[in-house]
């Protein structure tokens, strides 16, 4: 892709997450704030596509959106009392709130505007990434993806307990 | 690399306890609720089975899948000293009634001590964060399996602050990444080594000293340990106080010496900061403790600190010895928490003052606590006083006899509010005067516990020959 079109996808992607993101955490209706996390999440996956990691933007979009979202949205409209509730003990720190993050945020511009990154050029990455990551998963990655599939045993018991009721065993 | 060029010995300590979880939590699923009773047993057969299986590798120096899983002295070291604190956490529960099923409890135990196994030897950026996340999630579960208001707090607290620090840790180790382009702790270092050093690789290290600080409970990222220690059932509180925090120092002591070394003096730097501050502040909190787990929990924030000592030292014989105290604090901290277990499963109270006149209820225990306080303090004779001992000799050698010097202050200064519960057990009158008593399993394990402290406080030799100290 020409270096300048994928400089304003970019710049007009992080435009975009930066407002969606901020719409969360200022957002006064739970349900407002969960539906720009949505948004949030999907311009994340549109960086992976851009950085052509198609199945990481995939998985970005099945798991987070397709997933994690809509069971956030499902937890709000089951629990009714929360629609419509403005939420008020957010921010309660303000002043000191804002210090923090423009203390972050001007920290991170100004390393990342001297950091020489490790650069690896785009016109590198294979057509085929998906049966290339595949294959990493079972040979050189293996350990690491055998040990999530305990964590994810470990989350789903977890699950199990938290959502019972106590006493029944 | 294909599977079979993998050495599967050098992981088998960590299938063991892999087999031994599963086992496990079948057992809850098919077992009757009279043969249930078994799981503790079949989890200390696994525990004892792993560390056999770990004396095989003893001595043994390689690494596995590319260079992700290494084999080594402090990884063995410190996988064995977390074996057996959980062998014993969960010998001491034997007879405990639990808040959760016994095969749920022993199994998430189990996989919190496999994440733990993996951290202490992940070479590898993201098998470093996966064990971490395999160490913590168990801990987080453990922790809300008690369902009253004060217990859900603590896990919703304790969960929130953990993803928190998860997260900076991630940040720190993505900046890593995109500075040299590799996971690898040894690859990273080869990048590294040479170049200008970035300011942005200060950043990404500081970050990291988060994540992992708040894992070890250092003071300013300490907000969580005392209500965890508190609000937790006691049996999770026993296993939180040795098992997640050895996978957090085993995964500094692998981090920062290999991976950063370009930058060592700026992260030892850094270490010693952290260790004045958690030092000072855990023991001067610690003074205005009414309630003994509380206690407890202040004490570990600033046993964290003599500990982070050794990082600040920053040599071999800085991290043996930091490895030796963590093994003699574990074990005294876990003999606290199993006489309040002991205690508590008796219907005594958890205020200090509850503690009045035990030396005339139970006798053994009042033994038993007041040694393991004194080997917190460090009171020659215990093992504690061995650990520091060697602790601060390391800080002196390094020339950073401040250190040294703040070190044993606060040790001083911490006998004051340890004297407190030694003196309601023995000066107080109790208010009855009947005799606690005590399952065989819990009894048995504290004495053990008691014995290991009187012993390495004398002959510390043995143990010390073991770790080339």
């Amino acid at each position: 892709m020409d270096v300048s079109i994928s400089l304003v996808i970019f710049l007009a992607l992080a435009a975009m997450a930066i407002i969606s993101s901020l719409m969360v955490v200022v957002g006064r209706n739970l349900f407002n704030a969960a539906m720009f996390l949505g948004a949030y999440l999907l311009v994340i996956a549109g960086f992976y596509f851009l950085l052509s990691a198609e199945l990481v933007g995939i998985m970005q979009v099945f798991v987070y959106v397709g997933g994690v979202v809509v069971v956030l949205l499902f937890g709000i409209m089951l629990t009714s009392q929360m629609i419509n509730v403005r939420l008020v003990s957010a921010l309660q720190q303000r002043v000191l709130t804002l210090v923090v993050v423009a203390a972050l945020v001007g920290l991170l511009v100004s390393i990342f505007s001297k950091t020489s990154f490790y650069y690896i050029s785009s016109a590198e990455a294979p057509r085929d990434s998906i049966s290339l990551i595949g294959k990493l998963f079972m040979t050189d990655y293996v350990l690491p993806f055998e040990v999530i599939s305990v964590l994810l045993l470990a989350a789903l018991i977890g699950a199990v307990i938290i959502a019972r009721e106590e006493g029944r065993q | 690399m294909s599977l079979t060029q993998v050495n599967w010995m050098a992981l088998m300590p960590e299938i063991i306890v892999l087999g031994f979880a599963i086992i496990v939590l079948l057992g809850e699923l098919f077992m009757s609720a009279s043969s249930k009773r078994s799981l503790g047993i079949i989890t200390l057969i696994g525990l004892a089975a792993a560390l056999f299986s770990l004396t095989k590798l003893w001595g043994v120096e390689t690494t596995e899948f590319n260079g992700m899983f290494s084999v080594d002295f402090t990884a063995n070291t410190l996988k064995a000293i977390l074996l057996i604190t959980t062998a014993l956490v969960v010998l001491g529960t034997l007879k405990v009634k639990a808040t959760l099923g016994e095969g749920e409890f022993f199994s998430l135990i189990l996989f919190s001590v496999l994440g733990t196994m993996f951290m202490a030897s992940a070479t590898d950026l993201i098998m470093l964060f996966i064990a971490l996340e395999l160490t913590v999630l168990p801990a987080y579960i453990l922790t809300a399996s008690k369902k009253n208001a004060r217990g859900a707090e603590v896990a919703l607290k304790y969960f929130l602050l953990g993803m928190i620090a998860s997260v900076i840790l991630l940040y720190g180790m993505t900046l890593l990444f995109g500075l040299t382009g590799a996971t690898n702790f040894a690859a990273i270092a080869d990048k590294l080594g040479g170049g200008p050093i970035e300011p942005t690789l200060i950043v990404a290290m500081l970050m990291i000293m988060v994540g992992l600080g708040f894992k070890v409970a250092a003071v300013p990222f300490h907000f969580w340990a005392p209500d965890v220690y508190e609000g937790a059932p006691v049996p999770v509180a026993s296993y939180l106080a040795v098992g997640p925090k050895a996978g957090g120092f085993a995964a500094i002591i692998h981090l920062f010496p290999i991976a950063l070394v370009v930058i060592t003096p700026a992260w030892a730097g850094v270490f010693a900061i952290l260790a004045v501050v958690s030092m000072s502040l855990g023991n001067l909190v610690a003074f205005a403790q009414t309630h003994i787990r509380r206690l407890l929990g202040y004490s570990a924030i600033a046993h964290t600190g003599y500990l982070l000592v050794g990082l600040a030292v920053a040599d071999n014989y800085g991290y043996s010895s930091m490895i030796f105290y963590f093994f003699v604090y574990s074990l005294a901290a876990l003999g606290a928490f199993l006489v309040i277990l002991a205690t508590t499963e008796w219907g005594i109270g958890e205020d200090i003052t509850d503690f009045a006149g035990l030396s005339r209820r139970a006798p053994m225990l009042a033994v038993a606590m007041a040694v393991f306080l004194f080997s917190l303090v460090g009171l020659p004779g215990f093992a504690g006083f061995m650990g520091k001992l060697f602790l601060f000799s390391a800080a002196v050698k390094s020339d950073l006899i401040w250190l040294a010097v703040i070190g044993v202050i606060n040790s001083a200064i911490s006998f004051g509010y340890y004297v407190t519960v030694i003196r309601q057990m023995y000066l107080v009158s109790p208010s009855t005067n009947e005799v606690v008593s005590v399952s065989k399993p819990l009894y048995f394990s504290i004495m053990l516990i008691l014995a290991a402290v009187i012993f390495l406080g004398i002959y510390p030799t043995t143990f010390l020959s073991i770790i080339n100290l």
